[in-house]
């Protein structure tokens, strides 16, 4: 039997950094929709969906219709876990609105299709007493799903002793936005990441988990409309704002503008304006972001041995207690006040 | 560091120059263009290298580029360094890239790898001298414009950029971080980028409530339309059973349908109570005659006396009583005349016996005729609503009354009795009548009930059209807003921690170098000047002289005096610098404008620092004073 695990999908959840948040949340509805066609088109039986599949409260009536129709029209069942996003009533409506999905509740909860057991939970009550009674047939190929943090107990605690001794062939977790396999003792278990990149702080490759319980077999599919590409700039010995431009220019060009853009600037430079520079690039990507890790190329050897404000200054914020990006921060700003320039 | 000697390939406007340095004095007299300037700033590029964009965005390379512009331009030095000689041989091109340096230790002969002779040092200045170029421009070069003061130089100011070797004044560098975060956030009262997205946040989560209040809004009148819905078509269903038994009672009603008999009975019926309807009172009104009539018959006629006074005859007779008085007591008094007493008296007695006559009067009346009267008029008035009978006698109307009332008492007998026939057939038809006109009336009242839904669903229809919510985008922009605000807090935070620390900066400078250059300062006062001058400077670099005991701000000496106070700073600070001896001194025609006894104490100074310092002092004017070689 083929069954894909996703979560994490977030519809309708509000979407910053981008100029048309609109069109990418429809383009996350589309991602169901599409994961729904392959799952038909690749004879896959069951979608497990572990967790947060809307965001918390802006779920609209027009999501709820497409995903109910999405789901009735799938021949795939359908199993949902709410997750942690605490609002309840968009899963009350859609149960109501597509009858085949099965759903989980605060305790253990099983569904059998042919030799696979499904079962899962809602983390977050009950949960010590609810991994002491966890029983699983080990003739029968046992999902497990479950939505929270392995290394932490803010969503819920996840056993994975318990995990290890459950005989389970898998576990489908979510909460993490980023495909990771794991492993509880023999038991193999995954973090199944987003279907779509919401944000620059999703930078990993998107898709769903394909298991098939017959060669008991676990891979990732990779899949999205529009990612997350990170392009590193290396800043070190350009020498003029409109260099600057050119290499950013240079550097964006082998990348598809309807993708996010995470432009990555490094090494250090004696005053470029990065931020004006990097301007060259504005409305020519769905979404761009500039993260400035450059430094201004100093011989800070030297200018903590200078006689002079700059040299006092530069002394006063490297002894002082700041994290290093703020201390980055305090020498740029500090440093160009100092030589009079524009602060931007 | 000492320099050696210098040759020039091409550099500026200077080729194939070339120039042996004694340890201590150099003065180097040219005429005005011939490149001294260039020298100095080739003696600082062969240390230093060049900036090929500065922070003002000035290339010095393209500066000093041959003005033919052909290749590569640059020369060499030849300097001392802790016991060694170093040859240093550097070309420059249009860009960084384009440079060669290469570095020989003459002493060991050998070809030195300038990268790992620098280590951690940043350039060979840097290596030699243990300064960076910006503290090399501060204390080894000295241009016309370090040493001059104009007269609209402020000397705090210019010496407080000296000592903080700030690009911009310090109160600037202030004000401008001041600006910025105004701009963030203005310091009093709301306004700035990061109170635009608190107002934009506000803004956007009340929108927000409303957009949620519109939900539920939304979600009420769902629920109210679903329910009106099914009251609807429970209406509906009661209402089409209604109309069932409706159409069955009609049906049965067909079959009571009456006879024509039965039909001639009810018109008739009905006709008769029309009639009688018009009369409604008689019945009430005969009786009431009947009792007028009994009245007016027991009526006896009964005389009595009237009481009341005559009194016209009371007044005539009062009238002579008061004539026959007046009449006698006036002739008394006037005519005297006492036979008019008699008269009047014979008045007065008439007087008093017409009153007594007027009172004494009686007249009988028969009182039954006005009771009589008003017993017959109330009759009349009766009568009167049923026939016109004011030209008849009273016998007559009584009997026209009679013959009325027996009428109507014959048709009313007339009408019981028909009634008594058709009531069997009244009973079953008012029964179906009932039942007709209850479910009739039930009918209606759904109907009404129906319309009323149907224009309450109109409403809520309409308005749940017009309910517009898109709480996604909303949710979009509060977002986004905050991320503006986290990133303008984060640069507010770093601005006003720059400022703090500037400021802290300025302050640790001022108590930890400002006592000394002030030592210093008047320790080389002393070695070129009569006077006993004592400098004293502030934190704000305020600075006073104390001239044989009194103490006035700088501002108030000559700018000659000024002049060579800050020479002695900008010395002192050199010093400070190094940190030890000045390895060496250049003067680029620094004192060319000095009247000619402040020239003296400066060529003095600078005399007596090349006993210990290597001094090459540029000059294009003959006027040398002890500099003369």
């Amino acid at each position: 039997m083929k069954i894909i695990h996703t979560a994490d999908i977030h519809l309708d959840s509000p979407i910053s950094g981008t100029s048309d948040p609109k069109q990418r949340r429809y383009e996350l509805l589309r991602a169901v929709r599409e994961l729904s066609d392959y799952a038909d088109n690749n004879g896959v039986e069951a979608v497990i969906v572990a967790g947060d599949l809307f965001d918390d409260k802006a779920v609209s009536e027009s999501t709820l219709n497409s995903v109910s129709d999405i789901i009735n029209c799938s021949k795939a069942d359908w199993f949902v876990l709410k997750g942690n996003h605490a609002d309840v009533s968009p899963y009350v409506k859609l149960c109501a609105m597509a009858p085949k999905i099965k759903t989980f509740n605060n305790d253990w909860t099983f569904y059998n299709a042919g030799n696979v057991t499904v079962c899962g939970r809602e983390l977050g009550e009950r949960d010590g007493e609810n991994w002491q009674t966890l029983s699983l047939d080990e003739n029968r190929y046992n999902i497990i799903v479950l939505h929270g943090d392995i290394d932490s107990d803010s969503y819920g605690r996840i056993d994975k002793k318990a995990l290890s001794l459950s005989n389970a062939k898998y576990v489908a977790l979510g909460h993490r936005h980023s495909f990771s396999p794991l492993k509880f003792g023999k038991v193999k278990g995954c973090y199944s990441g987003t279907l779509e990149a919401r944000g620059f702080d999703e930078l990993e490759q998107t898709g769903f988990v394909l298991i098939d319980t017959e060669k008991d077999d676990v891979r990732f599919v990779p899949r999205s409309i529009r990612r997350v590409v990170t392009k590193e700039i290396d800043v070190s010995g350009i020498p003029s704002d409109i260099a600057l431009e050119r290499k950013i220019m240079d550097t964006a060009a082998d990348v598809d503008s309807r993708n996010y853009l995470n432009l990555v600037f490094l090494g250090e430079h004696s005053g470029l304006h990065i931020e004006t520079a990097a301007k060259v690039l504005e409305g020519r990507f769905f979404a761009l972001r500039i993260d400035d890790r450059s430094a201004l190329k100093l011989d800070m050897k030297s200018l903590l041995q200078e006689v002079s404000l700059r040299g006092e200054f530069a002394r006063l914020v490297v002894n002082s207690e700041e994290s290093d990006e703020v201390k980055n921060a305090l020498l740029k700003l500090g440093l160009s006040a100092i030589n009079g320039e524009e602060l931007l | 560091m000492k320099l050696i000697s210098a040759e020039v390939s091409s550099f500026g406007k200077l080729r194939n120059f070339r120039y042996e340095f004694n340890c201590g004095l150099n003065v180097i007299r040219n005429v005005n263009g011939f490149g001294k300037t260039t020298f100095a700033a080739f003696i600082r590029a062969m240390l230093y290298g060049f900036t090929y964009k500065t922070l003002k965005g000035v290339n010095d390379a393209a500066k000093y580029a041959p003005w033919n512009g052909s290749g590569l331009y640059g020369g060499s030095i030849v300097v001392s360094h802790c016991g060694e000689t170093y040859r240093i041989e550097r070309f420059f091109g249009k860009t960084a890239k384009a440079e060669r340096t290469s570095l020989f230790n003459e002493t060991t002969k050998k070809n030195l790898d300038v990268a790992s002779f620098l280590g951690e040092c940043g350039s060979l200045g840097e290596k030699f001298l243990g300064l960076t170029a910006e503290s090399y421009d501060r204390s080894a070069y000295f241009p016309q414009e370090s040493v001059e003061l104009t007269s609209n130089d402020n000397f705090d100011t210019r010496l407080a950029n000296l000592v903080e070797n700030g690009a911009e004044d310090y109160n600037s560098v202030q004000k401008n971080l001041k600006d910025y975060q105004r701009a963030l956030r203005h310091f009093s009262g709301r306004g700035g980028i990061i109170c635009e997205s608190e107002d934009k946040i506000y803004e956007l989560s009340r929108k927000l409530r409303e957009a949620e209040e519109s939900e539920r809004r939304k979600e009420n009148i769902k629920d109210t339309l679903s329910r009106l819905n099914a009251e609807s078509e429970d209406l509906l269903r009661d209402r089409s059973e209604l109309e069932s038994q409706l159409e069955k009672l009609r049906r049965e009603q067909l079959k009571v349908q009456p006879t024509e008999e039965e039909k001639r009975i009810r018109e008739k019926i009905s006709e008769m109570e029309m009639d009688l309807a018009k009369t409604p009172d008689l019945d009430s009104d005969s009786r009431e005659c009947e009792k007028i009539s009994e009245c007016i018959k027991n009526l006896k006629d009964d005389v009595r006396p009237i009481k009341n006074p005559h009194y016209p005859l009371l007044c005539v007779s009062a009238a002579c009583i008061c004539l026959g008085i007046i009449f006698a007591v006036l002739m008394c008094l006037l005519a005297k005349a006492y036979w008019s007493i008699g008269a009047g008296a014979a008045f007065v007695i008439a007087g008093g016996v017409g009153i007594y006559f007027a009172v004494k009067r009686r007249s009988l009346t028969t009182l039954p005729s006005g009771e009589r009267d008003a017993l017959v008029s109330d009759y009349y008035k009766i009568a009167s609503k049923y026939f016109y009978c004011y030209d008849m006698s009273f016998d007559e109307v009584k009997r026209k009354l009679w013959d009325e009332y027996k009428v109507f008492r014959d048709k009313r007998s007339a009408l019981e009795e028909l009634k008594t026939k058709a009531v069997p057939f009244r009973t079953q038809a008012t029964a179906f009548d009932d039942q007709i006109s209850e479910i009739t009336s039930k009918i209606n009242g759904i109907s009404a009930r129906l319309t009323e839904i149907a224009t309450k669903n109109g409403s809520l229809s309409q308005e749940l059209e017009h309910i517009s919510i898109d709480k996604a985008s909303i949710l979009d922009g509060i977002l986004s807003a905050k991320e503006e605000k986290k990133k303008a807090e984060f640069r507010l935070y770093v601005a006003a921690k720059v400022s703090e620390l500037l400021a802290v900066a300025k302050d640790n400078l001022s108590t930890s170098y400002l006592p000394k250059l002030c030592k210093r300062c008047d320790e080389l006062l002393k070695e070129i000047s009569s006077a006993d001058y004592e400098t004293v400077i502030d934190r704000e670099f305020n600075v006073l002289i104390r001239e044989n005991g009194i103490t006035k701000p700088v501002a108030d000496f000559s700018r000659g005096l000024r002049e060579i106070i800050f020479l002695c700073f900008r010395i002192a600070l050199s010093e400070l610098l190094y940190d030890k001896e000045i390895p060496f001194l250049i003067i680029d025609d620094a004192f060319v404008n000095y009247d000619e006894n402040n020239f003296q104490r400066a060529v003095a100074l600078i005399k007596k620092l090349s006993a210990r310092t290597q001094v090459v002092y540029f000059t294009c004017h003959s006027r040398s004073g002890e500099l003369k070689m």
